[in-house]
């Protein structure tokens, strides 16, 4: 158990780390790299590595003023306010799981809200983030080259397979956790 | 009709306090608390084997049947 505790107090720092990081990198980004932060292979590892949040491809025929930044910045807050969510619900977890408690009901809400918050962010938040980021960004460009775009590609389906997968193991865990109560009331 | 648990009135009987039987038994303070208070779901066959075998009684004299009229 004393094992369990340490490495979920690392990994609540951890998480506590990113979370703080997180908007300030992204600031950061939309501020001075708004096209995209080339990190170097001797860093990354990989040898193309872009921390951006403009999607690869899309037509901006002008300089990025201040306001675009802001406004990109701005609509930014919607997948930054859903990773955010998740990993304040994470922090939770690895909190309760310092704490020494495995299986309860407040484990599995914590399970159970992140992957809702998945799904909201795939099916409602990400259709109106892709637009409005990307009509955003080309509203300056020239007449006829102004557009919205709308995507859902193989990763989102990934993460949407993976939140329904997530919210099942907290059903499943729900039905253990009552079995569990239930055990501990036989002496 | 009801299962009533008369734990306390043996311990009583044996001069025995609910710690002492808890700790011989093994198990903690709350647990027993639960069956004397009958919170407990139900009693494993080795805590009523346990108990008998403390107090030296048997399990007729722990888990009676009355019917309430």
């Amino acid at each position: 158990m004393n094992k369990i505790k340490q490495v979920s107090q690392m990994m609540r720092l951890l998480l506590q780390l990113v979370f703080i990081a997180l908007p300030i990198i992204s600031a950061f980004v939309w501020w001075y790299k708004p096209l995209g932060l080339h990190i170097p292979p001797s860093l990354s590892g990989y040898s193309s590595f872009v921390i951006g949040f403009i999607p690869k491809g899309l037509p901006i025929m002008h300089t990025l003023t201040v306001m675009d930044k802001v406004y990109g910045f701005l609509i930014c807050l919607l997948p930054l306010g859903v990773m955010l969510t998740i990993i304040f619900y994470m922090i939770k977890l690895f909190g309760l799981y310092a704490q020494g408690r495995i299986f309860s009901i407040a484990n599995v809400q914590c399970l159970k809200l992140s992957a809702i918050t998945l799904l909201i962010w795939e099916f409602i938040l990400q259709p109106i983030y892709q637009i409005l980021l990307s009509a955003t960004l080309t509203w300056h460009n020239p007449p006829g080259h102004r557009i919205a775009t709308l995507t859902f590609s193989g990763i989102d389906m990934l993460l949407v397979f993976s939140a329904i997968v997530v919210w099942l193991i907290a059903w499943i865990m729900a039905e253990g956790v009552t079995i569990l109560e239930e055990n501990k009331r036989f002496v | 009709m009801t299962i009533d648990i008369q734990l306390d009135v043996i311990l009583a009987q044996r001069k025995m306090r609910s710690k002492e039987l808890a700790q011989r038994m093994g198990v903690t303070e709350q647990s027993l608390s639960m069956l004397k208070t009958g919170k407990a779901l139900g009693v494993r066959f080795e805590t009523l084997n346990k108990i008998c075998n403390i107090l030296q009684c048997t399990p007729n004299d722990i888990i009676v049947f009355s019917k309430n009229e």
